[in-house]
């Protein structure tokens, strides 16, 4: 084996791609037909609708960090929907650009409509929490 | 000395579960004792999603999914102990502890869940020569760096091992601007699930060297560079092929050991395979009324069955708490009362260990990892020629858990339960 | 002017210091680590050795037996365990048996008690011993300590009886002056390493040390550091002398009667600023493997395969297997010769080299004699360093004919450890002699220090707790060392400046979870205690900081 062939890449993986809807990570093949993109290898549906977004528009729950004002460490945040995997890195952005004042509370919403995505960003902690 | 029904040592995902289920299977005398200030363990340095789906069928981020379970201990109203720190545990179930508020204390315990979770296998437990400066540190402790604390421990990054902490750490690095320059592991295969490969490594084009190790760490102060090389078939460094890659940082996620020196200190019987404690198939140590459950029985893949398992466990120390469960002298029943389970072709170490015979349970639950990678295959328990059960499973990888529940009139008659694989290696 | 500067804070020169400080005289130690115990000294196994293997008339002969029985009296009025377990060297084979014969001849021109012990009577000695043993050189006094405490407690003994240090101070330059020596050094008397600790009683204690208007030239610390040590009634007694320096762009200019060389691996640099006797240091690496506890249970004695002679001269002590005080197991060490005194990266080479005789030698060993294979899995940590082997194979000791005032402890490769109280009492005895050193009334030959929380008993914790709550607050779950032993690792005098000084002073870290999960917590007690940002507390001094920047896209590269 070849270094060059050990070292994955995004491309590689267009035909065969392992479902992350759930830890199970379903081995879903797709294949170009007449009708459209067809998937298999899905144990439920959500395999299915998942392999037909992956291949046209990927999507993505993102988590992160955000710093809070009046508070020294962080608070952890998600996007309460996926958001484009293009857009990952705008999102994250975003989110390191915004500093709501303490306190926040799980389940704050701190940023809505996360870089027009219609996602909004949800804080999954309180602001100075035990740790 | 205090005197408390059910002691359950560590409050993260699987001592919650615990306390919870004992309590609703009618144990109202409950204790949980947590050395962090707050419970979740580590679930709360584990701000990604994932968690959840089995348990609540929801998709949670680790910080959520502990949120869900201290929720209800608090509902419950559980009693909890945080800072709080057991410095011994000895066979006739008195427990030591200590904390800043009432000092050194004793507890007599009825029974105890052993839930003290794993820690992560170190630089120097891999034997990675080099140099020893900083930049060198295991993915879960940048994690509680990064997540709890708010500060990188690096910019540029080489992780060693493909374990799901790394590579949840790998992508967190990228998201924060950082450079994760290699993921370099020494089996043929990934370690971690493989949703994560794909959106935390492949999704950022993250290179992953496989067959390979660090076969030296380069740097005065701190790191520099690595040495990446190639392993034979006997996982030994082949010559002449390394290959230094720039770094300021060397993560290490190769691996989790379960936490189980309390455990030993008790005298309690261990398994080399797992490392945690034998158990039956109540999750009862070697020690009557001491049972075991989560991450310090074995290693899980996933949240979700650490909070199944603790549950059970909870369930067996209620009904071993309230009379239910067959005494204390038919769990140290002589050896031929007992069925071991074995580790046949593929399968690493099985929990539980053996099942008692007269199990009052209508099924076990038995889960171990695979040694290597299988498509097509099939899961069969053996007792002697006679097969006792079989599964297929499409795809299986060490990364993930098998989990088998086999109805107990199927083994009854078994002289062992020995588990194999079968299928295309790949 | 001081009346004796000693150049590196090693055990031998800490030994050196407290001897000085039995006397009137004002006396500065240099070195340039960013902790004591930098050098050789911190890669040392810890065993206190006997002496009877040194080849009879050297120098190391001559320090080796006499500074064992010293080890175990300074370790006596220090306040430092230490295990006086025995020696045993093992022979399988013809050869083995003739190299004993060898040893105990050597001991007894040494004056160390010895004795070849053969089956059946080494069975009633070592009851688990592997039964291809033929037999065995028992050294009833043979021990193992801890080197670095044994060197911390020795220079806060010196500390507390005046004796000055600066770390993070390398001397570049010495030379020759009417009244003794001039030595210039880089460093700065206003670092990390050398700042005291805040008083964390008093939180506005640490702005204190820098509005401290006293004597501008070099006292600017000079009140802040004797109120943050004072606020600290235990450690009131020790009085704070500004350093006596001229200071210029990092350049640190000292005047000294006489010098006193204790630089281990550069000992030799040293030396050939001074002399024209030159020597020169083979750095000869060797590593330890540490096994964690769980398996100490069934070695007593230290245990050691016979001496071989090394191509560069001199021998080793060959593979050993020591107990420690914490429990835990070392196996080592190879020797190597490398090109830098500084090196302690580990090296492939030596791992396996360790690993492999160890694989193959269980079954002799008490551990392995049941049949059990060697526990690769028990691995818990590797650690390497230099020994300052000199050209001359053996110890550099006194004042060259060409540098009068100018005193070497050089070339103390082992059993320097061993024999540095001895080699420090014979140096510090030309110094004395030379300055006509009046005794100091005051001296004070004790440190006590509190227990380990480890070793004491429920009661003593409950104790313990009861005066300060920090106690009760476990930071390393693997050798359970608590919070309040790592605030006193770095309130003491010359105390732990960063990560790996506290895991020295305490074991916070040296565990089997190799730091993982107590580093994070020791990092934050650092940068409270010493009143910087978490950004700057560092590894191991220098520029080996821990952490990058502050997360949320503020450390993108």
């Amino acid at each position: 084996m070849t270094e060059e062939k050990t070292a994955l890449t995004i491309s590689q993986e267009q035909k065969e791609l392992v479902c992350i809807v759930c830890p199970r990570g379903c081995l879903l093949t797709a294949e170009q037909t007449e009708q459209g993109i067809e998937i298999k290898g899905n144990f439920c549906p959500r395999g299915r609708e998942y392999g037909q977004q992956e291949l046209t528009n990927p999507m993505r729950v993102l988590t992160a960090l955000m710093r809070i004002q009046g508070s020294e460490k962080p608070v952890s945040v998600r996007t309460d929907l996926p958001v484009p995997k293009a857009k990952l890195f705008e999102c994250a952005a975003e989110i390191y650009r915004t500093h709501p004042s303490a306190p926040v509370r799980r389940g704050d919403i701190l940023i809505r409509n996360l870089c027009g995505t219609g996602s909004n960003v949800v804080a999954t902690r309180d602001s100075n929490p035990d740790f | 000395m205090k005197e408390v029904n059910l002691v359950v040592i560590g409050g993260g995902a699987a001592g919650m579960a615990a306390a919870v289920s004992a309590r609703r299977s009618g144990v109202q005398d409950i204790l949980i004792l947590e050395r962090n200030p707050s419970l979740g363990g580590v679930l709360q340095q584990c701000i990604h999603n994932g968690f959840g789906l089995h348990r609540f069928g929801d998709d949670l981020t680790g910080v959520e999914f502990a949120a869900r379970y201290a929720d209800m201990v608090k509902e419950m109203g559980i009693p909890y102990l945080l800072n709080t720190f057991v410095i011994a545990l000895n066979p006739d179930k008195t427990i030591t502890a200590v904390n800043p508020e009432e000092g050194l204390m004793e507890i007599k315990a009825g029974s105890i869940v052993l839930a003290m979770g794993c820690r992560e296998r170190s630089r120097n437990a891999l034997l990675i020569p080099g140099a020893r400066g900083a930049g060198i540190m295991t993915a879960g402790t940048a994690q509680r760096y990064l997540n709890l604390d708010g500060y990188l421990p690096g910019k540029k990054i080489v992780i060693v091992g493909s374990g799901d902490i790394g590579l949840i750490m790998a992508r967190q690095f990228v998201l924060e601007g950082c450079e994760v320059a290699a993921v370099v592991e020494i089996m043929p295969w990934s370690g971690g699930l493989p949703r994560n490969m794909k959106q935390c490594i492949e999704d950022f084009g993250i290179p992953v060297y496989y067959n390979s190790i660090i076969s030296e760490i380069r740097g005065k102060e701190r790191v520099s560079s690595v040495l990446v090389g190639r392993v034979d078939e006997h996982r030994r460094l082949i010559p002449g092929t390394e290959f230094e890659i720039a770094c300021d940082t060397l993560l290490i996620s190769a691996g989790l050991i379960p936490e189980n020196e309390l455990t030993d200190q008790a005298g309690i019987t261990m398994s080399g395979a797992t490392k945690g404690a034998e158990v039956s198939e109540n999750l009862e140590t070697s020690i009557s009324g001491v049972f075991s459950c989560g991450n310090v029985l074995h290693v899980h893949d996933l949240v979700d069955f650490v909070s199944e398992e603790a549950e059970e466990a909870g369930r067996n120390a209620a009904a071993y708490l309230l009379g239910q469960a067959p005494s204390a002298k038919d769990l140290t029943s002589p050896a031929d009362d007992r069925i071991p389970t074995v580790s046949g072709d593929g399968v690493g170490g099985i929990v539980p260990q053996y099942v008692c015979r007269g199990t009052s349970k209508k099924e076990v639950t038995f889960m171990f990892r695979p040694r290597s990678r299988w498509r097509d295959a099939v899961i069969r328990a053996f007792s002697g020629s006679d097969e006792l059960f079989s599964k297929k499973a499409v795809a299986l990888t060490p990364g993930e858990m098998c989990r088998l529940t086999i109805p107990a009139e199927k083994l009854r008659a078994a002289s062992e339960i020995r588990f194999s694989i079968e299928g295309t290696a790949v | 002017m001081y009346d004796v500067i000693i150049v590196g804070a090693g055990s031998v020169g800490c030994a050196a210091a407290r001897e000085l400080s039995r006397y009137r005289l004002r006396v500065l130690v240099l070195e340039k680590g960013h902790d004591l115990c930098a050098g050789a000294s911190k890669c040392n196994s810890g065993m206190i050795h006997a002496g009877y293997d040194p080849i009879p008339g050297t120098n190391e002969a001559r320090f080796n037996a006499p500074g064992c029985a010293m080890m175990y009296e300074i370790c006596d009025e220090l306040d430092v365990p230490y295990l006086k377990n025995g020696t045993t060297i093992f022979a399988t084979d013809d050869n083995g048996m003739k190299e004993l014969e060898k040893l105990l001849h050597y001991a007894e021109i040494n004056k160390v008690r010895a004795e070849i012990v053969t089956p059946p009577a080494l069975y009633d000695l070592q009851p688990d011993i592997g039964r291809d043993v033929r037999g065995v050189l028992w050294v009833p006094d043979g021990g193992v300590t801890n080197p670095f405490t044994v060197t911390f407690a020795l220079a806060e003994n010196a500390r507390r009886n005046g004796v000055e240090f600066l770390k993070e101070t390398e001397v570049t330059g010495i030379t020759k002056t009417p009244a003794g020596f001039s030595v210039t050094a880089k460093g700065s008397v206003d670092s990390i390493a050398n700042r005291p600790a805040r008083a964390s009683s008093d939180p506005s204690s640490h702005s204190s040390l820098y509005r401290s208007s006293g004597n501008t030239d070099s006292g600017l610390r000079d009140s802040g550091y004797r109120s943050s040590e004072y606020r600290n009634s235990e450690y009131k007694n020790f009085e704070y002398k500004t350093p006596e320096c001229e200071s210029s762009d990092g350049t640190l200019r000292f005047e000294t009667r006489m010098i006193i060389n204790c630089a281990g691996g550069h000992s030799d640099v040293i030396n050939n600023m001074v002399s024209g006797i030159h020597y020169h240091i083979i750095p000869r690496f060797g590593a330890h493997v540490v096994l964690d506890r769980k398996l100490s249970a069934k070695l007593t004695t230290t245990l050691m395969e016979t001496p071989h002679d090394l191509p560069g001269g001199g021998h080793t002590k060959g593979m050993a297997i020591i107990p420690t005080l914490g429990g835990t197991m070392l196996l080592g060490c190879d020797a190597t010769e490398v090109g830098d005194p500084d090196f302690t990266d580990t090296r492939r080479e030596s791992i396996e080299q360790i690993v492999d005789y160890f694989r193959a030698a269980w079954k002799d060993l008490p551990l392995g004699s049941d049949g059990s294979p060697f526990p690769e899995d028990s691995i818990i940590s590797i650690f390497g360093g230099c020994r300052p082997h000199a050209d001359t194979n053996d110890f550099v000791i006194g004042e060259p004919e060409d540098a009068p005032g100018f005193v070497n402890a050089g070339g103390t490769e082992s059993p320097a450890f061993t024999s540095c109280v001895a080699i420090a009492r014979h140096v510090a005895g030309i110094c004395i002699d030379r300055l006509k050193a009046e005794p100091d009334p005051d001296f004070d030959p004790y440190r006590k220090v509190k227990k380990a929380f480890r070793d004491m008993t429920n009661e003593e914790r409950k104790a313990a707790i009861a005066e300060n709550p920090d106690y009760a607050k476990i930071v390393c779950r693997c050798e359970m060392v608590t919070e309040a032993e790592i605030r006193d690792a770095i309130r003491r005098p010359l105390g732990a400046r960063s990560i790996a000084d506290v895991k020295l002073r305490t074991r916070a870290g040296m565990g089997r979870c190799q730091g993982g999960f107590c580093s994070p917590r020791v990092l934050e007690i650092l940068s409270e205690e010493l009143g910087i940002s978490p950004l700057e507390v560092t590894q191991c001094g220098g520029e080996s900081k821990v952490l990058c920047g502050r997360a949320c896209g503020e450390g993108a590269v």
